[in-house]
């Protein structure tokens, strides 16, 4: 190399890892081995693992065979004896089909006996619809026990997915239109396009940042850091690494103050009863 | 690992826009803002036209404004010529026109199928320049998907391109850009000569680690293709060596650069 270019590139960018001053909480973490490929830190112990090497606090965390099997409930039971003795770290998000025979017994189990803190639909993969009056039964419910109702716009990358095993996105229109219809449900939007959400009025929802990267507008970060209180952290991990998603935070023009309602406090406000 | 002195990251694969698309200043003010706030020292960027089976009229504006943007940002911005194939002499003409003004390689998207003969004078010119080709790639079972792009390349063109012309650095593009990163990565394997970079907004856990694994360490190249933090992190994340996560951020990359006829550019 002939010359070394200088720069004004910030000076500790590879530091490793996350920083380890702000507390984070992850809204968006499994537990479990996906079906498509090869999956690491599946189990309770290997997760924390890689929590403490990201600097992660506390995980909320769904079965990955929730989304799978047909009778769900039985992956809430397992995830609820998986993680029992890391409940400091690990935070359940059970899962529910309204579609189900039980499913009524069932959330009542995960609220009293489970400890869940969010309960997690899958209405694309569970074969039914957010507008569905079954569906609207449940939200109506988790809205009457200060549960909130936790929504993937998205599982799978599409481009990704297997040959015969696809599952399709949530169409934004349809959350927001969900989140609209039951004021008094509490919602959590993980892994969409913030951008999508900008006309969504109101306090009774949060949305996970791990899809805005820091090349957001000025206009947009503008609006993120006005409506700073409705973004949350997720990192979908061990499916994919937890990382990028911290330094989509850490890595913004946001001061530690807004990092810092991202990274935990307002999930954790969310999640109180 | 900790930035020092002597860690170069350039990223192979990015993007600034053309001066006649609406808001390219913002948007090509993200991009090396981004580069800033991740510690990237370079970055090798193409400008790209909105139809990529464009005239050569198009391609040829494209072209002058990456140079523009390459002195404009001389420490910063290193360029890929773009054509479209089609227009063969044209094309042929264009890459030794950027070459002259200090471009690094061709950047190629999907307007025919890689292995198709309309690219052969193209790489043969490449190879006399001792600069890389960069395609547009990726594997998806998604129909919709692939219906909008029939003709791009998969490991399969890349090897029988390579087996004409054993002598061409090929890179493939943005092995997280969505789709079937295993099936790429195990397809390229026998192409021991074909490089794949990093980029797209897929942070799958192991696919850094697993891409190591099967191509090799020297088969890696950092990029974003503008997805900035998914691009760090995954490569931060990975479980490799301090001298591993250089190669993969400028080292090999460099060594392509130092293959450039009358020598690297930078």
């Amino acid at each position: 190399m002939k010359a070394k270019p200088s720069h004004k590139i910030s000076s500790n960018t590879l530091s490793n890892p996350g920083s380890g001053s702000i507390r984070k909480t992850d809204c968006n973490a499994y537990l479990g081995q996906w079906p498509f490929r090869e999956t690491r830190y599946t189990e309770p112990a290997s997760l924390i693992e890689l929590m403490d090497s990201m600097h992660i606090t506390q995980a909320c965390v769904t079965p990955v065979n929730g989304l799978f099997y047909k009778d769900v409930h039985r992956a809430n039971l397992q995830l609820s004896e998986m993680i029992k003795e890391y409940r400091t770290r690990l935070l359940p998000f059970c899962v529910i089909n309204p579609f189900y025979p039980g499913w009524k017994e069932d959330l009542q189990t995960c609220v009293d006996r489970l400890g869940a803190k969010a309960i997690a639909l899958y209405p694309s993969l569970h074969n039914y619809s957010l507008q569905s009056p079954q569906c609207g039964e449940l939200l109506t419910l988790l809205g009457s026990m200060h549960i909130p109702a936790a929504l993937s716009e998205r599982i799978e990358d599409e481009r990704g997915e297997h040959w015969h095993f696809k599952i399709p996105n949530i169409k934004p229109d349809e959350i927001i239109r969900t989140v609209q219809n039951f004021p008094k449900t509490k919602f959590i939007i993980r892994d969409a396009f913030i951008l999508n959400y900008e006309k969504l009025s109101g306090k009774n929802w949060l949305i996970d940042f791990s899809r805005t990267d820091i090349t957001l507008s000025h206009a947009n970060m503008k609006w993120v850091k006005k409506s700073i209180d409705r973004f949350t952290f997720g990192t979908q991990m061990p499916l994919k690494t937890p990382l990028p998603a911290i330094y989509k935070i850490e890595k913004s023009d946001m001061d530690a103050k807004l990092q810092k309602k991202i990274f935990s406090e307002n999930l954790l406000k969310f999640l109180s009863r | 690992m900790h930035t020092s002195e002597q860690t170069m990251i350039i990223d192979a694969h990015g993007h600034l826009w053309p001066k006649e698309s609406k808001n390219y200043k913002e948007y090509n003010a993200q991009q090396l803002y981004a580069m800033d706030r991740l510690g990237i020292n370079m970055a090798a960027i193409s400008v790209l036209p909105e139809e990529k089976r464009c005239t050569p009229d198009e391609f040829i504006s494209c072209n002058n404004d990456c140079i523009r943007y390459m002195r404009e940002h001389k420490d910063r911005i290193l360029g890929y010529c773009y054509v479209n194939p089609g227009y063969s002499e044209a094309a042929l003409r264009e890459i030794d026109r950027c070459f002259d003004a200090g471009m690094i390689g061709v950047k190629l998207y999907h307007c025919y199928r890689f292995d198709d003969p309309v690219h052969f004078p193209l790489i043969e010119k490449t190879i006399g320049l001792g600069i890389p080709v960069l395609m547009h790639a990726g594997v998806s079972y998604n129909t919709a998907l692939m219906e909008r792009q029939p003709n791009i390349a998969g490991p399969v063109q890349f090897l029988n391109l390579i087996k004409r012309y054993p002598e061409a650095i090929l890179i493939e593009g943005h092995i997280g850009g969505g789709g079937d990163w295993e099936h790429v990565i195990k397809g390229l394997k026998p192409g021991s000569q074909i490089y794949a970079d990093t980029s797209g907004s897929v942070v799958d856990e192991t696919l850094i680690d697993r891409s190591v694994e099967t191509l090799g360490i020297d088969r890696l190249l950092y990029a974003n293709d503008c997805s900035f933090c998914d691009g760090m992190g995954k490569i931060m994340s990975a479980h490799l060596s301090d001298i591993d996560k250089k190669k993969i951020f400028s080292g090999n990359f460099i060594d392509i650069l130092n293959k450039r006829k009358g020598g690297s550019v930078l």
